[in-house]
């Protein structure tokens, strides 16, 4: 499989939404942090 | 199952390998084969990889995992979008820009051939096991329940998936996954509202979920460390990190789902779908082997879910114990089920003092019950005692054959196929990919046509179709299905982790001959924890990857680089 050289500035294009890559990201991380936050609520309120 | 049930199950799987094959009919190069011209955009991405991810045993087993042991099992994923961010930021990029088909052709770059075909063949090694064990999963479970030959069910699933995957490739595999993932929500969703319908009447949804409460059936996040427990918060965020960094990041079967993003930014969206995705999805599937286990309190179940071990001991001289026993389990029941309503009464009520006196007696009661049922499957292994005490498997079928309507039936066995196939396909899909670039073309040298090398990659998917099919009619007990297939996986990944890690950040720190040597060492403590330790297997992910570091930067002074590696560098 040869390979083709790469285009200048791939891997830098901005997100379709949300802004930015790191915005997104948050997104992600905070998303899993409301979770856990929200399993554990739900775990200790019908325990 | 009743001929609307069938009508369904046979519908919904010819519509899959047709549109499969009818999607894929101009595939005429070797990229598009393998990459799907790199055309998708980041939902099919990322429904294909959920799809790769989520096999039969996820949607058979899960519910099961929860009714026996509660809904703990969700912590595994809590690393999974952590490493979503991080393969967003390091591999995908790189991946595009490099225009790798495999995630081992990057190895070559960083390292040398011999690296990169040692990842290879641990990953042709891991995956076409895995590929068996996801056709054989849901084969055994639905031959068990349904009565189904097993030998036939593999060989239906293993040849339908086959019959698309070869002739579409990734395309193929990507658009199918698509579809599957609809049959899987529909069909999952129908389930979840056939089971809350399925409540005694005087038992709300929230009255089944207080019971399973009570009764440590939703207790979802630990955060104590302790090494002898499986799953904790720690383990999950960091063991499963590992593990969904080493299997999103460095196994083809879903680096061929990304990689066939038509950008950097469809493929980044694709992962993080996934990371937004994963967690709900797999506490929604536990929620309903939970709420199934509350169901449970107030209808008697089986004894034990597995019909064929049954029949097997009341055919037995143990009949007659059999029977003793499954009486003094079904006394136990009818009294653990007025203590489970008198809980409900009582929280009705709301006065604080009664909930937990109900509460304290339903658990004795529950204590009792289980009791009757250790006796009763002790009765059975005693009289069969090849018989595997765990029926987990078959928890959520046993009550979808039994209480679900007419026409429901099918859907959930659609979805356990759809599930099955889209696994199995992501796996034949990927293990061609690595046959033909890493092996046929890097390591055997063979350059042909873009027309011969479709072809080769044609046989190569039909070859380990045939590997797979196999595999899994030969495939034998396996315990709790979804934790074989993790265990399997944990047993490798550790390593190729640690291997891609080095690639990644270490590259002009360690020299390529120190890097192989540390991977063969860091898959031999691996293996070595796995015989003669009882570490809990997410921790063979970190272990695996931690050594084959250490070892590569202690090793990198005694062995220096060849001078061609030197001389070359990487990217």
């Amino acid at each position: 499989m040869s390979r083709q050289p790469a285009l200048p500035g791939q891997g830098e294009e901005n997100p379709p939404a949300g802004g930015s890559w790191p915005r997104l990201y948050a997104v992600v991380l905070g998303t899993l942090l409301a979770l856990v936050v929200l399993f554990y609520l739900f775990s200790r309120g019908f325990a | 199952m009743t001929g609307l049930d069938w009508l369904v199950l046979a519908g919904s799987l010819a519509f899959i390998v047709v549109y499969g094959v009818w999607k894929s009919r101009r595939v005429k190069t070797i990229k598009e084969y393998l990459q799907a011209g790199h055309e998708m955009r980041w939902l099919p991405i990322a429904l294909s990889i959920m799809a790769t991810q989520a096999s039969a045993i996820t949607f058979l087993s899960t519910p099961g995992q929860a009714y026996t042991d509660g809904m703990r099992f969700v912590q595994f994923y809590f690393g999974l979008p952590v490493a979503m961010v991080v393969l967003s930021i390091t591999a995908v990029p790189l991946y595009h820009r490099l225009k790798v088909f495999t995630a081992y052709e990057f190895l070559e770059s960083r390292f040398d051939g011999k690296t990169r075909a040692l990842a290879a063949l641990l990953f042709l090694l891991q995956r076409s096991m895995a590929a068996g064990l996801t056709i054989f999963a849901p084969a055994i479970i639905l031959s068990v329940i349904l009565g189904w030959d097993l030998n036939l069910t593999i060989v239906i699933i293993g040849v339908l998936v086959v019959i698309y995957t070869t002739a579409g490739g990734t395309r193929a595999v990507g658009w199918t996954h698509t579809h599957q993932m609809a049959i899987i929500f529909v069909g999952m969703g129908a389930a979840f509202v056939a089971l809350v319908l399925s409540l005694p009447a005087e038992v709300q949804l929230v009255d089944a979920l207080r019971v399973a409460g009570k009764l440590g059936r939703l207790e979802a996040v630990d955060f104590s460390f302790d090494l002898g427990s499986r799953y904790t918060f720690w383990s999950g965020l960091i063991g499963g990190g590992f593990l969904a960094l080493s299997y999103f990041g460095t196994d083809q079967s879903q680096v061929q789902r990304y990689l066939t993003g038509r950008s950097v930014a469809q493929s980044r969206l694709g992962l993080l779908a996934n990371g937004l995705l994963k967690v709900p999805m797999q506490f929604a599937i536990l929620l309903l082997g939970a709420v199934m286990f509350a169901f449970y309190q107030f209808v008697e179940p089986p004894v034990f879910f597995n019909p064929v071990a049954v029949a097997k001991v009341r055919a037995s001289a143990g009949a007659g114990e059999w029977e003793a026993a499954t009486a003094a389990h079904s006394q136990a029941f009818a009294a653990k089920r007025e203590r489970a309503l008198g809980l409900v009464e009582a929280m009705r009520q709301g006065e604080e003092g009664s909930i937990e006196d109900a509460a304290a007696a339903l658990r004795a009661a529950a204590g009792e019950t289980e009791l009757r049922r250790r006796e009763a499957i002790a009765v059975i292994q005693r009289h069969d005692p090849k018989a595997d005490p765990s029926d987990v498997n078959f928890v959520f079928l046993t009550f979808v054959v039994t209480f679900l309507p007419a026409g429901l039936v099918g859907l959930v066995l659609a979805a356990v196929f759809a599930a099955s196939m889209s696994s199995t396909a992501a796996e034949l899909n990927a293990l061609a990919s690595t046959t033909v670039v890493d092996v046929v073309r890097r390591l055997f040298g063979w350059q042909g046509s873009e027309q011969a090398a479709v072809a080769v990659a044609r046989a190569a998917t039909a070859a380990w179709g045939a590997f797979a099919i196999a595999f899994a009619l030969s495939a034998s007990r396996l315990g709790s299905l979804v934790e074989a297939v993790n265990i399997l996986g944990s047993l490798f990944y550790g390593t190729i982790l640690g291997v891609f890690l080095l690639a990644f950040y270490f590259w002009k720190t360690v020299t390529a001959n120190a890097v192989f040597v540390a991977a063969l060492a860091g898959e031999a403590l691996v293996l070595a924890c796995f015989a003669f330790t009882n570490i809990p297997f997410l921790w063979f992910n970190v272990l695996g990857c931690v050594a084959v570091v250490a070892i590569a930067r202690l090793l990198t002074p005694l062995l220096p680089a060849s001078p061609r590696c030197a001389a070359a560098g990487g990217p």
